[in-house]
């Protein structure tokens, strides 16, 4: 897990049409290092068609930072607004890279008087060496003049899983014909370099007993991968990746059911 | 370098029409001299000239839109005739190349251009049915001297453009027209500056996945790399893109299906070639087991990619995607692009059931050919479809192009299309269920006095198409609701969605109860099938349109007879209307099935569903949306009928999806009247049979003795209650993550399939 400087010090941070500081979150004295956004949504302080500006604050590091070994952005989010409802993607995250048209957006979840949490994987953003710019900002479309709206955030950090490991596993088909031939299956793998592939092993268990495995590779990040498997016996099958040295990561099942075509 | 200096350009088109640059005007009067190009001794000719602005104002639904089609000073203007014509070229001996465009921008109801363009013993064929679809031919030739390009028509013909030229300057030229066809086989330079290019969705992929699935291909082998290319196979309900790199698990694969008795089936393999490839094509042997399937009983087709938009209402955005299929033909293949083979297998009625075996084969020019194994098991079952069920579409009706034709052979053509499309929709599992429209006029001043009247030898010709191909009614039915309106609100007529209509006074609802009275009578009298009358097309929600729908539906309902209306029936907006509708046709599979189920217990109201997220509404690509839809998620929905717009949809060239100001989409025209289906249709077909499966196996299980013990009925029904518990239930299927995996159909398909064939084993 990495804190950068930025992420903790509101001197490091801009701000346009509101304010930022450290602050606390209400109930949370101890949280003196979050980064409180505070926006009051003024009808009158911009320009006749953009009537409220555009509310926003952020940190652009300068040269652009790089996030590329890292897996996710995480960070949770305090608000307390005077609107009774919070419009639905009132407030945005703009991860900005320097090519034209490879900004990263994201509405944040904001909870009213509440925690949310968010967390961004890296391989999402298109050009992860070079990172431009983190900001937050309201659409004045959504915000009537005279609204309020504070921001607290709070443990914005960056994280890597340090050793492969296998976050997610999933077959893309939960029933398969016992001559199938191959499995498609969806894993989320972090703790890797990117770029680099693990050899792994791919176990078919029945009723806990082996009755297949077969040699895969896997790389950092969401992947889909197509794994031949030999003819499978019908029933209830847990299909296991194992990651060196040889160890279970994660699994799923499948049910394979007899075929047309034999086994 | 200018074209002039090289070549003869004509642009055809009126007296005072506007000439592209450096090309000379002809138009009917051009007469042929010793030294000048023109008719000889030219039968009656006309010339046209309309050219659309970049923007055309549809007054229906208040904005401007793109016009049909992009026209310039080449294609706004031509010249055309029904009888054969000459025109002469004083060329100096030597090789030439020629080039023509022939198409019309003006709109002439029931046109066929069809004819055939020949010089110097070299002929091409232009058929082009309808107006606004340009084509272009290429003819090489020898000229001895001044040549004749005789004009051979079987309908109509027209020309736009013609350019000859020496065959030797043929890399200075064809880039000049090659650039000039862009603008109606793409978009012209100036529209495409404001379009742009988008990736294509990964459509199982979760939000945030980016990039194409990965997985290294690994070291080619050294069979593969000596042949050139890659043959590899995917689901075919699961798309194949150009760019798609197969997985190693799907090389050099076997082709396997299974399917009952007069079932088609469809098998498909892909081939990536590793260089260009000339010349390449399949071919097909018998399937050979305990009988033969003769290659005849095999359809071959090929998935061609085009330009399409991510929806067919969008401007602006383009990708390339897997779009028709049309009949397999030897072909250039380019490098890493990949090539989609579509096999349908039809099993005879009277196939013994077991294993077949047999092969497809892939050759090129220059290359080593490529064998692909097929097992192919007949299943000894023969489908039921439930009759409470019915598959029906929207149709734009050929035979109203054949009423339009002026000519014999136009209208043998539209005549011929309406049969070759009744009896494709009928192998692809649905019935000419289609909307029909009873069109009377009406005097457009209220004080005038209304003549009912209405084309009935046309409505009877459709009707009959309709029951000779199966289907007996209910008929939907449109009327001229938009014309009573006009009459009595000034002349104003609603727009898109009633967009601003207003509540009328009594009078049109009188009118309009006499108009459904008189169609009544007429149709009792024909003895023709009930009438479903649909006064309006998806209303508005606004209370003033839902207040002027339930005028429409009361005066249907004073006559006797009973309204469809297609709206969601969960918006309560359209309470005031329920009482007075007899169908909803809805766009999702909403209410759910229990509140189907409760109300038309209640009321008798039928739940039709029009599903055109799975037909036009998308980018082409949602044919596992499609087969949900038509199978497993109709069977779980309680709805009655699938009637998804449209069969075929076309504006400008049917083969441009960015012309015009909707894509075209679903089946395309093939030459004669013939159907060019896409992935889409073959996967209604097969949600058709899945269904049909399902169908088979609960009648087998009603027909089973009852027993005391435990018995196969009893197993049969627990593997179909498993199957329908499997199903997530949703509104619309659309997206791949929607529904199952591809395969996964098969296999609850062959879990339905082995209890179907238990059952019918006796003990």
């Amino acid at each position: 897990m990495t804190v950068l400087p930025a992420f903790e010090d509101a001197k490091l941070w801009y701000a346009a049409e509101c304010s930022v500081s450290n602050a606390a979150p209400p109930g949370q004295p101890e949280l003196t290092k979050a980064i409180h956004l505070a926006i009051p949504v003024d009808h009158t302080a911009g320009e006749p068609q953009y009537p409220i500006g555009w509310p926003r604050g952020g940190i652009a590091p300068a040269p652009a930072a790089d996030w590329s070994g890292y897996d996710w952005l995480r960070f949770r989010a305090y608000c307390t607004s005077n609107r009774e409802k919070l419009p639905h993607g009132g407030l945005g995250l703009i991860l900005s890279m320097p090519d034209r048209g490879t900004e990263f957006h994201l509405p944040v979840p904001l909870v009213k008087d509440g925690w949310c949490s968010v967390e961004v994987p890296i391989e999402r953003l298109s050009n992860s060496r070079q990172i431009a710019r983190l900001q937050f900002n309201i659409s004045e479309s959504q915000w009537a003049h005279g609204d309020r709206l504070d921001v607290w955030f709070a443990d914005l950090q960056l994280v890597k899983v340090t050793a492969p490991a296998v976050l997610a596993l999933r077959s893309l088909e939960r029933v398969l014909s016992s001559d199938a031939g191959y499995v498609v299956l969806e894993l989320q793998v972090a703790g890797l370099p990117p770029g680099e592939l693990l050899p792994a092993r791919l176990v078919a268990r029945s009723a806990g007993k082996e009755v297949a495995a077969v040699a895969l590779q896997v790389r950092r990040g969401l992947q889909r991968l197509t794994v031949k498997v030999p003819p499978l016996p019908p029933g209830e099958l847990t299909l296991t990746v194992q990651l060196p040295p040889g160890q279970d990561a994660a699994s799923t099942t499948v049910t394979i059911t007899r075929g047309p075509f034999g086994g | 370098m200018s074209l002039a200096l090289l070549l003869f350009l004509f642009d055809f088109g009126k007296p005072d029409s506007p000439v592209l640059p450096e090309w000379t005007a002809v138009h009917p009067g051009t007469v042929a001299t010793a030294e000048a190009a023109g008719w000889v001794d030219p039968p009656e000719l006309t010339a046209q000239d309309y050219h659309y602005p970049r923007l055309v104002e549809n007054a229906s639904r208040g904005v401007s839109e793109p016009p049909p089609v992009y026209t310039d000073e080449l294609t706004r203007d031509a010249v055309g005739g029904t009888r054969p014509a000459r025109f002469r070229v004083p060329l100096l001996p030597g090789d030439y190349n020629l080039w023509a465009v022939a198409g019309s921008s003006v709109a002439v109801g029931g046109a066929l251009y069809d004819f055939t363009l020949s010089v110097g013993g070299a002929s091409t064929h232009f058929q082009m049915a309808g107006s606004r679809w340009f084509e272009s031919r290429r003819l090489k030739f020898h000229a001895t001297g001044p040549i004749d390009l005789l004009i051979t028509p079987r309908s109509r013909w027209i020309l736009s453009g013609l350019a000859i030229w020496e065959a030797r300057q043929s890399e200075a030229v064809e880039p000049k027209l090659a650039k000039l066809e862009q603008a109606w086989r793409f978009l012209p330079d100036d529209v495409l500056a404001k379009w742009k290019q988008v990736p294509r969705r990964d459509p199982v992929a979760p939000p945030g996945f980016q990039g194409q699935p990965w997985e290294p291909l690994g070291q080619l082998s050294a069979a593969d790399q000596r042949r050139g290319y890659l043959v590899h196979q995917r689901h075919w309900s699961e798309n194949i893109y150009p760019d798609t790199i197969p997985y190693s698990a799907e090389l050099n694969p076997t082709l396997r299906a299974f399917a009952s008795l007069g079932e088609a089936e469809p098998l498909t393999f892909a081939v990536l070639p590793l260089r260009p490839l000339r010349g390449a094509t399949v071919k097909v042997s018998d399937l050979t087991g305990p009988g033969t399937i003769p290659a005849s009983r095999i359809d071959l087709k090929m998935v061609e990619y085009a330009w399409s938009r991510p929806n067919y209402s969008l401007l602006g955005s383009y990708l390339r995607v897997p779009d028709y299929l049309r009949p397999v033909a030897p072909q250039d293949l380019p490098a890493a692009e990949n090539k989609r083979y579509w096999l349908t297998v039809t099993v005879p009625e009277d196939a013994p059931a077991g294993l077949y075996r047999g092969t497809a084969t892939f050759s090129a020019a220059g290359a080593p050919a490529a064998t692909v194994p097929i097992e192919f098991r007949v299943l000894p079952i023969r489908l039921q479809q439930n009759p409470d069920r019915v598959y029906g579409i929207y149709y734009r009706d050929p035979l109203d192009d054949a009423a339009r034709a002026t000519d014999p052979a136009a209208k043998e053509y539209y005549t011929q299309q309406a049969e070759l499309q009744a009896r494709d929709m009928v192998a692809h599992g649905t019935t000419p269920c289609v909307p029909l429209t009873a069109y009377c006029s009406v005097p457009s001043k209220p004080d005038q006095p209304i003549t009912w009247a209405c084309d009935w030898d046309l409505l009877t010709r459709k009707i009959d198409r309709c029951r000779r191909y199966g289907y007996q009614g209910p008929l939907v039915m449109h009327i001229n609701t938009n014309g009573l309106y006009a009459r009595h609100m000034g002349g104003k007529y609603p727009g898109s969605h009633l967009r601003g209509v207003q509540v009328c006074p009594p009078a049109f609802e009188t009118e309009l109860q006499a108009m459904v009275s008189y169609l009544e009578a007429g149709r009792q009298e024909r003895g023709l099938p009930e009438f479903l009358y649909y006064p309006v097309d998806e209303p508005g929600t606004a209370p003033e349109q839902v207040a002027f729908m339930v005028q429409c539906l009361k005066a249907i309902r004073a006559a006797g007879a009973r309204t469809y209306v297609t709206a969601d029936p969960t918006h309560e907006q359209f309470e005031p209307m329920r009482p007075y509708i007899n169908v909803w046709c809805t766009q999702p599979f909403l209410p759910d099935r229990e509140t189907v189920a409760k109300d038309s217990a209640a009321s008798g109201v039928e739940y039709w569903c029009y599903p055109n997220h799975i037909n036009g509404e998308n980018d082409h690509t949602t044919v596992l949306g499609a087969r949900m839809t038509y199978g497993f998620g109709f069977w779980r929905s309680g709805f009655k009928v699938l009637i998804p717009w449209i069969y075929s949809s076309t504006g400008g060239h049917p083969f441009n999806n960015l012309d015009s100001s909707t894509a075209d989409f679903f089946n395309r025209p093939g030459p004669d009247g013939t159907v060019w289906p896409v992935p889409m249709w073959e996967a209604y077909r097969e949600g058709y049979d899945d269904y049909r499966y399902v169908y088979t196996l609960q009648q087998a299980i009603a027909r089973h003795p009852i027993t005391r013990q435990p018995s196969k009925a009893d197993r049969a029904q627990s593997v179909l209650a498993a199957v329908e518990q499997a199903i997530e239930v949703k509104a619309k299927y659309k997206l791949d993550a929607d529904c199952w995996g591809y395969r996964e159909f098969d296999v609850y398909r062959w879990q339905l399939a082995e209890q179907i064939l238990a059952l019918s084993q006796r003990g």
